[in-house]
């Protein structure tokens, strides 16, 4: 690795307490890390995830929850077992090296994961239906919680409910579809039927966030701080929420390419 | 720099970190959407770019649609160098 750095775990730590959250925050947060730069003294992925991982329970200490995607698109394997400990994300390395952390905890859903820690983790994950997107799903369960998007290195096009708001606007490029899924929990195993929304195979889409990520950044909802060299945004979840609902409502294509 | 050598040496920095495959469509080759390159090697992509057509990619840059894939990519460094 190259032995100039562009930021610090410092500056990690100052940036995210910039952020003003409100009580009990549900923060989601995906990344893409590399696009920060160089962290200085961390010159391994571990060492890298580390220090942020650190820096977010920092943030524990407002009593936050955090939310971290780990999904596993399980769609076209023909051999459908979603094994809560074993089934890797296909998110890339901090998503899995999340997923190694013994204060985390995933929520069963063979395609779109998600693993967490704090004091509402329990809640929000417990007894979730069985279909990633729709009435009482995750998505819409954070909704109703102070919940906040938190996107490191990442723009403001990564929106974590996007197949969600495709599902609520019944869209033409997907439909439900029903797996059988055998989920395995160490010694136990269940097997399920899983709802998801999928894409159709023959009509080519591309999912794209720009369109509502620019929007919500025009209208303040999305904003960011600067670190290394890239930035930190973050939003209020409902808000953004509320935003792409009624964009999404004029436009059901507005989540494509 | 036209085009066809920025897409000819593009596709060298790629391959390094993952054969690009020869019949792709490179208009909807979304390369970091498809995993090509872990979110955390990304960093020593860009800097490869910057090295190799010498321009600067800011935030903005590595952020954008274009940048996710290789048609869009090739467009932002021919921008970069005209």
């Amino acid at each position: 690795m190259n032995s100039s750095f562009h930021y610090t775990y410092r500056d990690i730590v100052n940036a995210l307490k910039k952020i003003k959250f409100k009580k009990y925050p549900v923060i989601f947060v995906t990344s893409s890390l590399g696009m920060l730069g160089y962290c200085k003294n961390a010159s391994s992925n571990y060492k890298i995830s580390n220090f942020f991982f650190k820096a977010l329970k920092n943030l524990k200490k407002n009593n936050a929850t955090f939310i971290f995607p780990t999904y596993s698109y399980n769609e076209n394997i023909k051999k459908n077992v979603f094994d809560l400990n074993k089934t890797k994300s296909k998110l890339g390395y901090f998503s899995n090296f999340i997923l190694k952390k013994k204060e985390c905890i995933r929520s069963i859903d063979p395609f779109v994961s998600v693993c967490g820690f704090g004091p509402k983790i329990n809640e929000i994950l417990k007894n979730l239906p069985n279909n990633s997107y729709g009435k009482n799903c995750l998505f819409s369960r954070l909704v109703d919680y102070n919940s906040y998007c938190l996107n490191i290195g990442l723009g403001s096009n990564w929106i974590p409910f996007i197949h969600h708001l495709d599902y609520l606007n019944n869209v033409d490029f997907r439909f439900n579809k029903k797996f059988n899924i055998l989920v395995v929990n160490r010694e136990k195993k269940t097997k399920l039927i899983w709802n998801y929304y999928s894409k159709y195979k023959k009509i080519k889409t591309i999912t794209d966030g720009y369109k509502i990520g620019h929007k919500a950044e025009k209208k303040k909802i999305y904003k960011s701080i600067n670190l290394g060299r890239g930035k930190i945004f973050y939003c209020d979840y409902k808000k953004l929420f509320d935003l792409s609902k009624k964009l999404s409502k004029k436009n059901h294509r507005i989540t494509l390419v | 720099m036209d085009k066809k050598k920025i897409e000819k040496k593009v596709i060298q920095i790629l391959n390094k970190r993952k054969k690009v495959k020869k019949n792709t469509n490179y208009k909807k080759y979304y390369y970091l959407d498809n995993g090509h390159i872990d979110s955390i090697e990304i960093m020593n992509f860009v800097l490869e770019l910057e090295k190799v057509f010498k321009v600067k990619l800011n935030n903005k840059d590595i952020i954008s649609r274009e940048f996710r894939s290789i048609d869009g990519l090739i467009s932002v460094i021919h921008k970069k160098l005209s």
